[in-house]
């Protein structure tokens, strides 16, 4: 099928797109830059019009679909295939990706080296049929045949053409895929992905400190960050201060990466470990566990650099929602905080 | 033709907040930084997200929390990924009263109403 997607200002661009083809993906697929955060109909992001009736939409009962009026025609990209050759009217300013940028692609792949690392959290690994290079911070979206939709993952690990993309799972309670996960029996599981995907990303060459915020699983894309940079040996010349918390202290994970990054880089990389639900005496890298919420011990430790840092945010979108006028305040640029809401 | 209207007094205003009137049947929201007043409508230009909610102020910067699009209160313009720039009332303070010049309605082109005509 033929999808047109154009805005007010007469920008248009055409592609093709596959039978059923979630238009978002062949829109990206095709390099075309579209808005999106989430991709799988959390955050709302990809709100676009078409004629009534020629377009499909999917799950409307998504947190994304809020602001979303179907009857006039409105709805997700993220949750629409089209049923005949359409326009796709948006109103932000339409563009081609770069030629230098990885274009994400649909590919089959298989999940294994599943591994326990904290109450109901899993680690474990995609093998890919094709590789793909990544950006640190980016992310893919996942389907089985046996759950409806796209589930959203950040990658842990970074390597430059890559055929093995590293993820931390939480089984969420009424989290159908990972209730599949975490309840088979199989070594290996088959997923359709597509990606790679995602805006906020690091770049070593932007040469500044950072700041990183991660509540639960949302450290798994600063963990890829944190591994770039350290390729790099990025914190040998720049501060990085990291938040990361979680409910209990037996949810915290990857605190060996962690520690081992804070002896590497010393006073050049500051941790704050932080937990809501309960107040602990232990100590992680020698350092008190905070009590309270994520964004409230991030307050009470303000320091004045912050607002010249590039801040990377990984986390459930209340957390997101709560930090970033905190961030606007203190000044940091719009451009310099970065996140993907799929939380 | 337009017409200046008294809005409130300047003192109603707290420094550094973002404030919902209804002129005219229309929803506007004045943005009170230091000893300056910017009038603006209540829709981010973006997602229709409510800035009254959404906008945090910053100087004289204004950004939409939601998708981070922020904008120069000093003459309306698109900062960083804004691609939109931010419509605004005339306003003038006399005798410690804010007014506001109000015409029409000040719109967006992304407005719904603006899409039922759409040829597609």
């Amino acid at each position: 099928m033929v999808i047109t997607f154009l805005n007010k200002k007469g920008q248009e661009f055409e592609i093709d797109c596959g039978e059923d083809e979630i238009l978002l993906q062949a829109g990206l697929r095709n390099g075309v830059v579209l808005p999106y955060e989430c991709s799988t109909g959390t955050c709302g992001s990809c709100k676009a019009l078409a004629k009534p009736g020629t377009v499909n939409v999917n799950e409307k009962d998504l947190d994304g679909f809020k602001n979303v009026k179907i009857s006039k025609g409105e709805f997700l990209l993220c949750q629409g295939t089209a049923k005949e050759n359409c326009k796709i009217l948006l109103n932000t300013d339409l563009s081609k990706s770069n030629n230098d940028v990885q274009l994400p692609f649909h590919q089959k792949a298989y999940l294994k080296d599943f591994k326990k690392v904290a109450r109901e959290t899993i680690t474990a690994n995609f093998y890919l049929s094709g590789k793909i290079s990544f950006k640190a911070g980016q992310y893919i979206i996942v389907k089985h045949p046996s759950v409806e939709g796209y589930r959203a993952y950040s990658m842990t690990n970074f390597e430059e053409n890559s055929d093995l993309l590293s993820l931390v799972i939480k089984n969420k309670i009424d989290g159908k895929l990972t209730n599949y996960l975490f309840d088979s029996k199989e070594d290996e599981i088959k997923f359709d992905i597509f990606g790679p995907i995602g805006k906020a990303t690091f770049n070593p060459l932007e040469r500044k400190n950072l700041l990183m915020i991660a509540g639960g699983t949302g450290i798994a894309g600063l963990m890829s960050i944190l591994n770039h940079a350290d390729q790099f040996r990025y914190f040998e010349d720049y501060e990085v201060d990291l938040f990361f918390g979680v409910r209990k202290f037996e949810d915290f994970f990857f605190l060996d990466e962690i520690s081992n990054l804070s002896r590497k880089y010393k006073s050049n990389f500051n941790t704050y470990f932080i937990t809501s639900d309960e107040k602990v005496d232990s100590k992680i890298n020698s350092r008190d566990v905070s009590n309270g919420f994520v964004h409230q011990v991030f307050e009470n430790n303000l320091k004045s650099d912050y607002s010249e840092r590039i801040a990377f945010l990984g986390g459930p979108s209340k957390m997101i929602d709560l930090l970033i006028p905190t961030l606007l305040k203190i000044g940091i640029n719009p451009d310099s905080i970065r996140y993907d809401k799929f939380g | 033709m337009g017409e200046w209207i008294n809005i409130c007094n300047i003192n109603d205003l707290k420094n550094n907040t973002i404030k919902k009137f209804t002129v005219k049947e229309t929803e506007i929201l004045i943005a009170k930084t230091g000893s300056n007043f910017y009038a603006f409508p209540g829709m981010c230009p973006h997602m229709e997200e409510p800035l009254d909610e959404s906008g945090i102020l910053n100087s004289e910067f204004l950004t939409c929390s939601k998708h981070l699009w922020q904008w120069d209160l000093k003459n309306g313009s698109s900062m960083g990924p804004a691609e939109v720039d931010l419509l605004m009332y005339k306003t003038k303070v006399e005798d410690d009263c804010l007014n506001l010049f109000f015409d029409k309605e000040l719109k967006y082109e992304y407005q719904e109403e603006n899409d039922d005509d759409f040829e597609w």
